[in-house]
């Protein structure tokens, strides 16, 4: 087995007074898919956040322990949070493309990090992120228009080029499907399998089924505690808390 | 079943629990066979592993039992996905006894290595024995392109079978009203109508999957409507 | 058994009536309102219309060599000369106090439109020629039947003898009335038949242009750092509870200031636009601010998260991002803002815009004067036939005003992203 891509120890996170994670260990395997699951506010997103330190635009949200990616612990002071976010993408609930044109939602990442040198390279870069998407077919004669032309799921597939554009090592999702009907969201899951050969994953979902179709790892969050953190098959099949259970086979919110 | 889910794993998973049955039906066949073998040769040694088999079978079971168990648990199947994944269950159920029957024919094989009690009957048991190896190929080959009218046509077959089981049933009860006294001869004529018997086993469960393929595709239950 | 009908209960006629009630009041209000406005833009209309035209004489102006020197045409005495044509006219006129008054027929300005005409056409020297000049406003009034003649001759501002002269010019077709060009291409005047409202138009547009290129920047500026990247302390809360106060204080106060700092420290020039622009921009400057700021809040997170979260800088996430799509409703707020500018009159008069000013502007170094001082002064005016000009003054300035905020929705238009 792989060594985990990223490794977290005793990390709790706090909004002011309130502590919304507690001592979370975990460690997660790189080119899977592993779902944060667990009832809403349970600190899943919280703790997603926290892995590229969007938490950082909080005021008040401070954190404990240590989260490390290939090594390296995010949160040391050296370390520079553009640097982060360009290893470590992300994807939100509602799909958001800028109000640009489709070509310079791709582009914008490899614009502001200067990652192509010429303009061929540009596009080049642009029509490889939105291959990968398997957004490419339904777009390549319309690059110029607005990313708000699409429809839901497409949009949210030019967010995910968007992210992979910039050829991050992890991409984050945050219930990346909750707003697509259930055809979009199929074909998201289908390409979140298959981006996981390149990208290791991270999404949280609040559908149980959708973590069970797409992940191959599972964390189960419980009140900002980490209940239950194994195999997908295991975790669906045969949890061994018995909150996990509760939670799964929707016994408790 | 022609198109394609939209999530490729998803047929993955499905098309391996079916050929993960069809592996089991093929051992399960080449048991039937190779237990049809040992009545005319008998091999003491092939006869243990003919029986040792069984914990192959065994193991296929599970495992189609648990990826059926998984998928459900995974992706929710319904609709003819939801019958393509319990069908399996019990196919591979079915099998699974098909393959017990097989089995104990073959432990049974001694007993003409000693006498061979009636030639006749003998035949009419080997050729017992060959129908339920075509018709268990044939229920495997429509299962695996889903062919209804494959299926249906192995129902019929098994009409023959219960014939020659009947058959053999009166030849045996006629030969054992001569052979009163000679015990080790009485002994393998009874040996001889619980072959037949489990050759008669094999073919009702060979039926039982003809139904579930018919299931699979027609979403009925023919078992019901008879 | 189910009842659908209106006897179901619940109260439903009750609320079904007040649901009608409030429709209607809805309407009334708006209907009052819209006559309100309609009496308003039309009385402001027909006591314009008085200046669309506006009265010339004929006259018989003698251009012999006697009388202009063909070597200088500018050397002779076109006030004599106008004179002397109107006594041809009227050869009876010997009285000293009555030749004033036949004088007074014609505008004051009239000499010197004769000149000019004589100086673009030196052709004309050599003879007598008709020339059309300015009739006076009064003669003006007469004509559109504004001045009441059943009232005895001391009330009225035209003597019987006028009237007498008047007619006689209509009988001879040497009256005509022509399109008030000189209203828009003139400068202010102390004669209501030629002042004309271009040196105030221009003073406003320098004005506001200062204004503008000082309070847009500025204010945008100050809202964008204020919205997005000031930190949330005390003294955020502070600047923004000032920030909102200064949009509510008198404008009459910012023009005190102007007038104390940029006058009296500074010593910017006085009257000038660019002091006015200065002044109206301190009182624009609130506004805008508080526009802009709302227009960013408007702008939906998730747009500047994503950006973020692709590793874009803060400044970069704001800039390319939040600010463009603001920019529709930062436009909105400063035109809102310039247009209070453009009404308003307190400030300038305060430094000094309030003079009278003949010639056009042409930098915002010179004295100047605005329109709504302009409106003000004309209100002020004693000379009736400054009444209408007044009236139409307002109206330059509702189109000034109706066109700024036309640019404002194109802007709009072609800004406006939807998301």
């Amino acid at each position: 087995m792989d060594d985990p891509i990223i490794t977290a120890r005793d990390v709790s996170i706090f909004y002011g007074d309130k502590q919304a994670i507690f001592d979370v260990d975990m460690d997660i395997l790189p080119n899977k898919v592993t779902a944060f699951i667990g009832p809403s506010g349970c600190g899943k997103s919280t703790f997603l956040r926290a892995i590229n330190r969007m938490n950082d635009l909080i005021p008040i949200c401070r954190m404990d322990g240590e989260l490390r990616i290939g090594g390296q612990d995010i949160y040391a002071p050296e370390v520079d949070v553009v640097a982060l976010r360009v290893q470590v993408g992300m994807v939100f609930q509602k799909p958001n493309p800028f109000p640009k044109s489709i070509f310079e939602n791709v582009a914008y990442g490899l614009r502001i990090h200067k990652l192509a040198t010429s303009r061929s390279e540009l596009e080049d870069r642009v029509e490889w992120s939105l291959k990968s998407a398997g957004l490419w077919d339904e777009v390549a004669d319309r690059l110029d228009q607005s990313g708000n032309s699409l429809s839901g799921g497409q949009q949210q597939r030019l967010c995910i080029a968007r992210a992979i554009a910039v050829e991050p090592k992890v991409i984050l999702m945050d219930e990346p499907a909750s707003a697509l009907d259930p055809i979009a969201t199929a074909v998201v899951e289908e390409l979140i399998d298959n981006l996981r050969k390149k990208y290791t994953i991270i999404i949280v979902t609040h559908s149980m089924q959708q973590a069970a179709r797409i992940s191959q790892r599972t964390a189960f969050f419980h009140l900002g505690n980490l209940v239950e953190f194994g195999d997908t098959k295991t975790i669906f099949t045969n949890p061994a808390d018995e909150r996990t259970q509760n939670y799964i086979t929707g016994r408790i919110g | 079943m022609e198109n394609e889910h939209i999530v490729r794993r998803f047929d993955k998973n499905l098309e391996k629990i079916k050929s993960k049955t069809l592996e089991m039906g093929e051992l399960v066949g080449a048991q039937v066979r190779d237990a049809t073998a040992m009545w005319i040769n008998h091999d003491a040694d092939e006869v243990a592993r003919i029986v040792a088999l069984d914990l192959r079978v065994n193991g296929l079971h599970r495992e189609v039992y648990e990826r059926a168990e998984i998928l459900i648990a995974r992706r929710q199947p319904v609709a003819s996905d939801l019958r393509r994944t319990l069908a399996p269950i019990n196919i591979a159920g079915e099998l699974e006894r098909i393959g017990d029957h097989a089995k104990s024919a073959a432990r049974r094989a001694f007993v003409f290595s000693r006498n061979r009690p009636d030639q006749k009957l003998f035949d009419t048991i080997v050729k017992m024995s060959s129908i339920v190896q075509v018709m268990l190929s044939e229920v495997l080959i429509a299962y695996d392109h889903s062919n209804i009218g494959q299926a249906a046509e192995v129902r019929m077959q098994d009409r023959e079978i219960d014939a020659l089981h009947q058959a053999v049933l009166k030849l045996v009860i006629s030969a054992l009203a001569n052979v009163s006294g000679d015990e080790e001869l009485v002994a393998g004529y009874v040996h001889l109508v619980l072959i037949s018997r489990n050759l008669e086993r094999v073919g009702d469960h060979i039926v039982n999957i003809s139904r579930y393929v018919n299931q699979i595709v027609e979403g009925d239950d023919l078992k019901a409507r008879e | 058994m189910i009842d659908l009908g209106r006897k179901a209960g619940f109260g439903l006629t009750a609320r079904n009536r007040a649901e009608r009630r409030f429709q209607w009041v809805g309407r009334f209000a708006i209907g009052i309102s819209l006559s309100f406005l309609l009496v308003m833009v039309g009385d402001i209309m027909i006591t314009a219309s008085g200046t669309i035209k506006r009265t010339e004489i004929a006259l018989a102006v003698d251009l012999g060599p006697d009388r202009i020197d063909p070597a200088d045409p500018q050397s002779a005495s076109y006030g004599g000369l106008v004179k002397a044509s109107l006594r041809d006219m009227f050869p009876n006129v010997t009285k000293r106090a009555e030749k004033k008054r036949l004088y007074n027929l014609v505008s004051p300005e009239a000499v010197f439109e004769v000149a000019r005409i004589v100086a673009e056409d030196p052709g004309l020297l050599g003879g007598k020629r008709q020339i059309w000049v300015s009739a006076s406003d009064d003669l003006d009034l007469y004509l559109r039947g504004k001045i009441d003649t059943d009232q005895p001759q001391k009330r009225r501002r035209i003597s019987d003898a006028e009237i007498e002269w008047i007619d006689a010019l209509q009988d001879a077709d040497r009256l005509r009335r022509v399109l008030n060009w000189k209203f828009l291409t003139g400068g202010d005047s102390r004669e209501p038949e030629i002042a004309g409202i271009l040196s105030a138009l221009v003073g406003s547009a320098l004005s506001l242009a200062v204004c503008l290129a000082i309070s847009f920047p500025l204010g945008i500026g100050a809202a964008i750092y204020l919205e997005e990247f000031a930190p949330a302390n005390r003294l955020s809360d502070l600047i923004e509870v000032n920030i909102n106060n200064l949009a509510a204080v008198p404008s009459i106060v910012f023009g005190l200031l102007g007038l104390a700092i940029f006058l009296g420290v500074m010593g910017l020039p006085r009257s000038s636009p660019l002091v006015g622009g200065m002044v109206l921009a301190l009182m624009t400057l609130p506004t805008i601010i508080i526009a802009a700021r709302a227009a960013l809040k408007s702008v939906p997170p998730s747009f500047k998260e994503a950006a973020l979260a692709l590793g874009a800088s803060p400044v970069q996430a704001v800039f390319h991002h939040s600010v463009p799509v603001a920019m529709p409703g930062m436009l909105t707020g400063a035109i809102v803002g310039m247009a209070q500018a453009l009404g308003e009159t307190a400030p300038l008069l305060m430094i000094g815009m309030v003079a009278f000013i003949v010639d056009i502007p042409t930098s915002i170094l010179e004295p100047a004067t605005a329109l709504p001082v302009q409106i003000f002064l004309w209100a002020d005016s004693p000379e009736r036939a400054f009444t209408e000009k007044t009236a139409a003054a307002i109206i330059v300035l509702l189109i000034f005003l109706v066109s700024m905020n036309l640019v404002a929705i194109l802007l709009r238009r072609k800004l406006e992203t939807r998301f």
